[in-house]
């Protein structure tokens, strides 16, 4: 049993309290009955530590094992998600808390305390939870050194807080590691993209637009993306038009993109803007959307490998966007497109209408487009019809009927961008002019302080696009003629008399939102937030590549990988000098340099310095190797050195020395 | 010839060949502490210990333990005696074999613990507790005890606490053959042992304990110790260190050697290498399983003399 440690039992409580710990960054998507299982194993564990309860015998344990698996399974509906796959994880990290006794049970469960950790952050990345993070390392460091406390020991005291800072101390020293690490260690690109949050929906735009998808929007706050221009100033918001999605097929009902939308110019292919002042040049940081369609303004240049534009003038990324991203793009929005010359089959697609669908609109149109010279003079009028007639900008549209234009143009009149882009796309094509709509987002939030433009899902916005010769692609938002202030000011200012504004999120949001500090605060930790995500969180394989090349002046990754390892033996070596200096032997004293010289004289004699030997022994074993007349001197010299050493109070050791050093040269 | 001297020729008559063991016994007695001797049986155990207790010229009683021995056998008891022609009578204290000024103790670990600890009060405060009345021992009070080695059957190990409390455990070992050969050729030394005269007189001895804490020890020799105690606590990797009993011990053994071996009024490490095994080794247990007999070697061939 002498090899089987104990758990010390001052270590135990730490390692309850980390493992749950470990455990908190994983409440909001655990099931209840987890924290049930959790509460269960944890307070058994304590009883048993109490001496109230055994420790859980074979049969309690399988059962305990049988119902977790079962109930994982279950809860989770034999799906294999990320969600589910860490439940099970967790289960069985907290099954194992349960059963632990011994020392080598503590270590498993705090190394599947630092997993579960980890798994953690698949979840959320944001500065709060990299601060619990670190923060949970810490304890979990400290139950590791308590778990290594030896209660046998009467030098090694139970205390805990020179446990925990002893482990703040092994935290602070591994911060260069941490460092070089996250610097240098090899970005990989991940292999296959995994929607990590396959049972978690995202908000965010759809790939297709029915009536009702962009008021859903309106009720989110949740973050889409934030932008950062580079030459520091914000645009005019009437150029804030963030494209994400060109729709250009109607079924009569809802707006599709057209399936030949696919082909795109890839970085570095593809447009390049010459110089000019015009330019707006961002950075984009994107959250997680599960598409693959990103965000930018009309004029757009891709700037970064794996992104791209596509024909309809969109930004795409290869793969879809799981993950925070950042990209850079150039836009100019003055950009002509397509200026002289429509392409089929986009001409075609973009006239397209489903026969027998909203006859009214369509009498309406050929009406109008009679009156007008021309067709730009037609879709201005179309245009003003918005703003002549008593239309009204609303987050609460009545429900239309099956002529859904017809319902909304003539019955109804009420609705926010998505009908107004729809109803005026309609009345394009039915002029016979090329029109599509467009879907994304519209303005945004700035941040005057930190300079960077927060955009998030009720910045939703749906505006519509026609073709007109010699212009090109021309943009018609026809709900800044209903609603002037939604692309001034935004969603809140536009529905300010509805009180429609994220309604849903309940009074007490909408109150919070109200009071000053507290939306001081809220933006002060949105922008720590921002900085996180810019500085840190996306510091991708591209980005490091430039920072090898610009700081250290590395090329290739061959070399940034030697750079690693050296840097990695420039710190153990440091390391190891540090102990060594501060383990070094003591200086020695005169005596005892002197003393070590004559014992190097007297191994001349064939006489070896023996372990532990006192020095009244040795000076005898060396009376006899000496030569006949220096015997007399050795002893003398024994006398001299018993009476300094072992009978004077006050010994004169400079005597002693220098009849030492004699002794030495008459050893010669 | 100086008393110690006249009391080592008388002892080294009758124990042959263990000048050494009988120098550690003498100092023991000298630094006032209890002697533990350990071998097997057979070896002159309890020779040595009539011959120590004869030459001394003190007091002496025996206790032989076995495992029936009780606590009143050795402290004593009250026994309730008639008067002469009446009816009337008290209770009188008979004292036990403990009140003298040397109890040999034979075979201390064939009795029962609570035979042992019965010993306890005694050997560390020189007084007894019998049903509730305190009584001094006499002065000087020894005890000399042999024990078979714990691995023998029949035996209960001393406990720590009580182990601590003999000052020296010393192993006597088989003689060599010279020794061997005249043990054979001379008289029987057991009754040789319990015929010797004594060879000091009381106040020598006490004269001798009274040297033996005018032993001078210097700061260079101090260190040395200390060095020692620190080994035995933080480096040796020993279940538990010196105890400052242990320390003290250590330093009145090595004084009394001191004045026994050279008759030196100043110590000299080679006075505390020379008690340390005695000293030391039943106190300190390895933290590994094994013998504890290399305890002491260890802590030698590890611990500078100089630094």
């Amino acid at each position: 049993m002498a090899d089987i440690k104990q758990i010390p039992r001052f270590s135990l409580l730490w390692l309850l309290a980390t493992a749950v710990a470990a455990l908190l960054p994983h409440a909001q998507h655990l099931p209840l009955w987890m924290w049930l299982l959790v509460l269960l194993a944890t307070g058994w564990r304590w009883l048993t530590h109490l001496g109230r309860l055994p420790y859980p015998g074979k049969v309690i344990k399988l059962v305990a094992v049988v119902l977790a698996s079962l109930a994982v399974i279950t809860a989770f509906e034999r799906t294999l998600s990320l969600e589910s796959a860490t439940a099970f994880m967790i289960a069985s990290a907290v099954l194992k808390v349960f059963e632990m006794r011994y020392q080598r049970d503590g270590y498993i469960v705090i190394f599947l305390s630092f997993f579960v950790l980890a798994v953690a952050f698949l979840f959320d990345q944001g500065i709060l939870s990299a601060l619990y993070g670190i923060l949970c390392s810490w304890l979990l460091l400290t139950a590791l050194v308590a778990l290594h406390r030896n209660p046998l020991r009467a030098d090694d005291v139970a205390d805990g807080r020179r446990t925990a800072s002893l482990a703040a101390k092994i935290l602070l020293a591994s911060i260069p590691m941490m460092l070089v690490l996250y610097l240098l260690f090899p970005r990989l690109a991940p292999l296959w993209s995994l929607n990590l949050h396959s049972s978690s929906a995202i908000t965010g735009l759809s790939e297709e637009m029915s009536p009702g998808d962009i008021a859903r929007l309106g009720q989110s706050d949740e973050l889409a993306f934030r932008v950062t221009f580079n030459d520091g100033s914000l645009p005019p918001r009437e150029q804030l038009y963030w494209r994400a999605l060109v729709l250009d097929q109607y079924d009569g009902r809802s707006w599709k993109p057209a399936g030949l939308a696919r082909t795109v110019k890839w970085h570095p292919a593809g447009r390049m803007l010459t110089e000019d002042d015009a330019n707006i040049d961002y950075d984009v940081i994107q959250e997680p959307s599960g598409q693959k369609w990103l965000y930018a303004l009309r004029g757009m240049s891709a700037q970064q490998v794996y992104t791209g534009v596509s024909i309809d003038e969109r930004l795409v990324s290869r793969r879809e966007v799981h993950n925070r991203t950042r990209y850079r793009v150039i836009s100019r929005p003055q950009l002509v497109i397509d200026g002289d010359f429509l392409p089929e089959p986009w001409r075609s697609v973009n006239l397209e209408l489903p026969a027998e669908v909203n006859p009214q609109t369509r009498t309406k149109a050929a009406v109008l487009r009679q009156q007008s010279e021309s067709a730009e003079a037609y879709l201005q009028s179309v245009m003003e019809s918005f703003s002549r007639e008593p239309f009204f900008y609303t987050l609460r549209p009545p429900i239309l009927g099956d002529n859904d234009i017809d319902d909304f143009l003539f019955n109804t009149r009420r609705g926010f961008c998505a009908h107004y882009a729809s109803a005026f796309t309609f009345m394009a094509r039915s002029a016979g002019i090329p029109a599509r709509v467009v879907v994304g987002y519209q303005g945004g939030k700035w941040n005057e302080e930190e300079q960077y433009l927060t955009v998030r899902q009720y910045d939703a916005h749906a505006w519509a696009e026609a073709w007109l010769e010699g212009q090109g692609w021309v943009r018609f938002d026809p709900t800044a003629m209903v609603a002037p202030e939604r692309i001034l000011y935004g969603l809140e200012q536009a529905v300010a008399d509805e009180g429609s504004f994220l309604e849903e999120q309940g009074l007490t949001a909408r109150a919070l939102r109200e009071i000053g500090w507290l939306n001081r605060l809220s933006l002060e930790f949105d922008s720590l937030n921002y900085y996180w995500q810019r500085w840190v969180l996306s510091y991708d394989g591209q980005r490091q590549k430039n920072f090898l090349q610009t700081v250290i002046g590395i090329q290739d990754y061959k070399r940034g990988l030697y750079f690693l390892g050296s840097s990695f033996g420039v710190f153990f070596l440091l390391a190891t000098l540090w102990l060594w200096w501060r383990d070094r032997p003591q200086p020695r004293s005169a005596f005892i340099r002197a003393w070590g010289a004559l014992q190097q004289r007297a191994k001349r004699l064939g006489l070896e310095p023996v372990a532990g030997e006192a020095p009244g022994q040795y000076l005898q074993r060396l009376s006899d190797v000496v030569a006949e007349e220096c015997r007399e001197d050795v002893m003398k010299f024994a006398g001299q050195l018993e009476i300094t050493l072992y009978v004077e109070s006050e010994p004169d050791m400079a005597a002693l020395i220098r009849a030492l050093k004699q002794l030495r040269r008459r050893l010669r | 010839m100086t008393a110690i001297a006249r009391v080592l020729a008388q002892l080294n008559q009758v124990i042959l060949g263990k000048e050494e063991q009988v120098k550690l016994a003498l100092s023991c007695l000298l630094a006032r502490g209890h002697l533990l001797i350990e071998d097997l049986p057979g070896m002159g155990k309890t020779t040595l210990s009539h011959a120590l207790a004869g030459t001394m010229g003190l007091d002496y009683k025996r206790i032989q333990f076995t495992s029936d021995l009780l606590p009143a056998d050795i402290l004593g008891v009250s026994i309730f005696e008639r008067e002469a022609g009446s009816d009337q009578g008290r209770f009188r204290f008979h004292p036990g074999p403990v009140f003298s000024q040397v109890l040999l103790a034979d075979e201390i670990n064939r009795a029962t613990p609570k035979a042992q600890s019965a010993l306890l009060e005694a050997m560390e405060e020189g007084q007894v507790t019998v049903e509730g009345e305190t009584r001094p021992l006499p002065q000087p009070f020894f005890v000399i005890a042999t024990q078979n080695p714990v691995s023998q059957s029949g035996t209960f190990p001393l406990p720590e606490s009580q182990l601590d409390r003999f000052l020296m455990r010393i192993q006597l070992g088989y003689p060599d053959e010279r020794a061997e050969r005249a043990l054979l050729e001379g008289k029987d030394h057991r009754a040789l042992a319990n015929q010797v005269q004594a060879a000091i007189s009381m106040q020598e001895l006490q004269a001798l304990q009274q040297q033996v804490n005018e032993v001078q020890a210097s700061a260079t020799v101090l260190d040395y110790l200390q060095r020692i105690i620190a080994f035995t606590r933080y480096e040796g990797g020993y279940q538990y260190g010196l105890s400052p009993r242990g320390a003290l011990a250590l330093l009145r053994s090595a004084k009394a050697w001191a004045l026994v071996s050279a008759g030196r009024g100043h110590l000299l490490p080679e006075d505390i290498q020379a008690v340390l095994p005695a000293v030391v080794d039943h106190r300190l247990a390895e933290a590994a399983e094994g013998g504890s007999h290399a305890v002491s070697q260890r802590i030698l061939n590890s611990v500078a003399v100089l630094v």
